[in-house]
């Protein structure tokens, strides 16, 4: 008797004390984990994934025990910049995020064992109901680091309002935009007409000469270097040389959603989720505002090549992290994002495209379904890319990629920036318009060829 | 050769007398004592009286609430100190474009001129103070044949609606003249507009139109307000910008975002990761305000109005989907009145109560347990030993090694009148012996 007191004694306390130590690995609705999350989507603006995640914290969140919050909402750029900062140990650097959205191009600066392997928390069959191009981007290896929640494509946003006073009066037709070269034209003819405003703006010179490249069957990065030697790249850089110089197209700095605001542009090349941020009046110097009607086209091609178009837009990684709850929830939140009908809600609404073939199907299939006028015009201009033969390509992934295209991105726009000063200086000392602009044009090409060798 | 003593050889030095009956049942009785103590105090924290979780929990609220109100007493003292410099050198560039304030009006060169100027002294404050952007505001416009009335100025804020404003963060125009944005190389924010139209921030304008001109005086804080057709809520401290007449021309000052607050005033170190620290403002019964993040992360989702009721020595905060508990403080920041909180999930509060509960639980059983194990001891080696010894004097059996020393006593007690009978009986049955003698021998 007394030997059975003592043994229920010990083992009362053995169980107290293994209670108390004992660790989580269960998520648990009284006890919610938390996963912060950086992401592009909606910038300052009202965010769609902010809605998404809202929902999900409401619902399936608060029923599992996972909350997640947005601690950072900018561009990708600058989610490279921070995560890079961290990694390279700076001081007064961000902590990681649990969730955050980028580029492919960012695994080149995480170790091997950093990022959570979604492969290995997938089922085959879940995985196949992806697009298997927009997956494929996300492997590393045999890793699936980045799971797509959402693609983008390019093509072409103009405030048709202004642009059909400068066509009434010009003649020029929204078929200029067909190529780039007539494009181009049109622009140093808006130059005129709007005596010195830029009509244009290209997002990303870096995905402008990737794809023209691609469309003139030839490589714009080999081995990690930009193919500036050869014909193609010249054949892609002289129209926007030529625009830039004569000073129709803007190389300023920015999105061309900002200059959209004032009507300094009156039409740009980029992202499909650029319509987000095209807003539907433009704001004038008095302060006077004018309500305008957006038109939306496909990207453009150079005269006789194979129209070509950069699918773009990053992915959900997952930072590995030693809680497992942690890993656990991040999994399920991003296959909750990408369900068919929670995907579609998310992308119409932030202007991409879905990524299970399930979702692509039924967007396209019934485009009149998205509610907002100027988003059905958007996913026509895709479909419409899709059904004349496009062709589309991927960024290339290698070593210092990331640091490439920013440099890119920079050495254009300064050359041709200084290019357009210079025009302008020699014209008003009178010198002849079309020998200073072959001269500038040659000499823009070959300061952009030294820099890149 | 010396030899040391073992233990067991010290311990036998000892005179083997053995404990008193009076001491034996003394510990016995507090022993008793102690295990009804036990059970009763287990019974009290099973039904919920007795807890120390819930004062412990109540000290440590009211320890946060009293930093965290110190916090923000200082830091919103020190925010307008900037705000008051901040208002004096608008008003000397205002100063500097010698024209009446009147011919501002309708002059977008003038209008144009002055942002050129202002721009570095409103990027410089901005940097100088913990906010998340800064403004000044004059009450002209570039137009006003406009519909709508608008104020002009600029206001800048922190383009990454990030936690933390202060690293790798770029500047953007969120209200301002698109030229001067792109001169000074910066973007302009997804919701821009060249001016601020009336009645966005209600509060802020309420600044234009007060007695008080002297900004040290005048400054306030403002509710938070969500930025037109942005997810951001912000709130201003603003102060009024006086011409040198005296004349509130304007208002000045900085904006405390969500993300910024948040990070500014989250709870850390706290031994309940849960908790966080809120500014409120009540407005007709309805409070407004901004919660802050805590320890653990998890920000209670708290969506517009939330209500408060006070309960004893806690104050109940929620809306429809969560309820939270706490402690609150009222604050006056320059003229404007404000509360501070601390609160923490009601269900989290709870389950710290609960957990409170079994550890006490737990406690008071383990004493209640061993106070029994300690009684059934003390009765095996103490009380046994007694009825051992009654049953021995029963059957006569005197055992002078009992280790109970009234025992011992009453065995060599008994023994001794035993020896005192038995010397009576003797000299008894001698006399006895004698008498029939002297009648069978007469003399």
């Amino acid at each position: 008797m007394k030997k059975l007191l003592y043994l229920f004694l010990i083992e009362l306390m053995l169980c107290l004390v293994l209670a108390g130590c004992s660790g989580k690995t269960m998520l648990d609705p009284d006890d919610p984990v938390t996963l912060t999350i950086w992401h592009v989507y909606g910038s300052q603006t009202s965010s769609p994934m902010n809605d998404m995640i809202d929902e999900f914290n409401r619902t399936s969140g608060k029923d599992m025990g996972i909350f997640v919050k947005v601690e950072m909402v900018t561009d990708s750029d600058e989610i490279d910049n921070v995560l890079a900062a961290n990694l390279n140990e700076e001081p007064g650097a961000y902590e990681l995020p649990d969730l955050f959205v980028a580029y492919p191009r960012i695994v080149e600066k995480f170790g091997d064992d950093a990022l959570l392997d979604f492969s290995v928390h997938f089922s085959k069959e879940e995985l196949s109901a992806y697009r298997s191009d927009f997956l494929a981007e996300g492997y590393f290896g045999e890793k699936l680091f980045m799971l797509p929640i959402a693609k983008s494509s390019e093509l072409i946003f103009v405030n048709k309002t202004i642009f059909d006073r400068f066509s009434t009066d010009t003649g020029i037709t929204a078929d200029c935009f067909n190529h780039v070269e007539t494009l181009m034209a049109a622009c140093n003819a808006y130059y005129d007409w709007s005596q010195g405003q830029t009509m244009f703006q290209i997002d990303d010179f870096y995905h402008y000469f990737l794809a023209n490249m691609t469309g003139l069957n030839s490589e714009f990065v080999i081995d990690g270097k930009i193919n500036f030697d050869s014909d193609a790249f010249e054949r892609v850089f002289t129209p926007i040389a030529e625009a830039a110089i004569y000073g129709s197209l803007c190389v300023g700095d920015g999105y061309a959603s900002d200059r959209w605001k004032t009507g300094e542009i009156i039409g740009s090349a980029g992202s499909t989720a650029g319509i987000l941020y095209m807003r539907d009046y433009v704001t004038y110097y008095d302060n006077t505002t004018e309500d305008i009607e957006t038109l939306v086209l496909p990207y453009p091609c150079l005269e006789g090549s194979k129209a070509t178009v950069v699918q773009r837009g990053g992915g959900l990684f997952a930072v590995k992290n030693e809680d497992e709850r942690k890993n656990q929830a991040a999994v399920i939140f991003a296959k909750w994002l990408t369900e068919k009908e929670h995907n579609i809600a998310f992308v119409t609404n932030a202007g991409y495209l879905p990524v299970t073939n399930q979702a692509l199907q039924s967007l396209f299939t019934n485009i009149s379904s998205v509610e907002n006028e100027k988003y059905r015009m958007l996913y026509s201009a895709v479909n419409e890319q899709y059904e004349n033969g496009y062709q589309f390509c991927f960024l290339p992934i290698f070593d210092g990629a990331l640091d490439m295209q920013k440099n890119f991105e920079k050495l254009i726009k300064s050359t041709l920036s200084n290019a357009h000063q210079e025009y302008i200086r020699r014209i008003q000392n009178g010198e002849n318009r079309d020998t200073v602009m072959e001269e500038l044009t040659a000499s823009a090409l070959a300061s952009v060829r030294e820099a890149l060798n | 050769m010396k030899r040391s003593l073992s233990l067991k050889e010290i311990y036998m030095l000892f005179p083997k007398q053995g404990i008193s009956m009076r001491r034996r049942f003394f510990l016995f009785l507090i022993t008793c004592l102690t295990a009804m103590i036990a059970i009763f105090l287990l019974l009290l924290s099973l039904f919920g009286v007795l807890n120390p979780a819930d004062s412990k929990l109540e000290h440590s609220l009211t320890q946060q609430l009293d930093y965290s109100f110190d916090r923000i007493n200082r830091n919103m003292e020190q925010l307008a100190a900037y705000a008051v410099e901040f208002s004096q050198e608008i008003t000397k560039q205002i100063n500097a474009i010698n024209l009446p304030f009147t011919l501002f009006r309708n002059n977008p060169e003038v209008l144009t001129a002055l942002q050129y100027s202002a721009y570095t002294t409103v990027l410089n404050h901005m940097r100088l103070a913990d906010c998340s952007g800064a403004f000044f505001m004059l009450n002209t416009t570039v137009n006003d044949g406009l519909e709508d009335t608008y104020y002009s100025g600029i206001y800048l804020k922190y383009a990454n609606i990030g936690s933390d404003m202060t690293f790798q963060n770029s500047v953007c125009m969120f209200r301002g003249n698109s030229q001067v944005a792109r001169h000074n190389n910066i973007n302009l924010f997804s919701t821009w507009e060249y001016e601020t139209k009336k009645n966005t921030f209600p509060q802020m304008e309420e600044v234009l139109t007060q007695l008080e001109s002297n900004p040290c005086k005048g400054y306030l804080l403002t509710a938070a307000y969500q930025l037109p057709d942005a997810w951001e809520h912000v709130r201003f401290l603003c102060t009024p910008i006086a011409d040198d007449k005296g004349n509130i021309i304007g208002v000045c000052g900085f904006e405390l975002s969500d993300p910024f607050f948040e990070a500014q005033y989250c709870v850390s170190d706290a031994e309940y990761p849960s908790m966080v620290c809120a500014m409120l403002e009540q407005d007709n019964g309805v409070y407004t305000g901004q919660i802050a993040r805590n320890q653990s992360g998890y920000i209670p989702p708290l969506k517009g109005t939330i209500s408060v009721k006070s309960n004893d020595n806690f104050f109940y905060f929620g809306d429809e989907s969560i309820s939270l508990i706490g402690k609150m403080k009222y604050i006056n920041i320059g003229s404007s009145p404000h509360i501070v909180a601390v609160m923490l999930p009601e269900s989290q509060y709870d389950a710290c109560i609960r957990v409170g509960q079994y550890k006490a639980l737990a406690l008071f059983l383990i004493v209640t347990l061993l106070t029994i194990l300690t009684s059934i001891e003390l009765s095996q080696r103490y009380v046994k030993p007694l009825l051992k010894s009654m049953e021995k004097i029963k059957e006569k059996q005197f055992d002078h090694n009992a280790h109970i020393p009234e025992i011992n006593d009453l065995f060599a007690f008994l023994a001794e009148q035993d020896r005192i009978n038995e010397t009576a009986f003797d000299a008894m049955r001698r006399e006895n012996a004698d008498m029939q003698t002297s009648n069978e021998f007469p003399k």
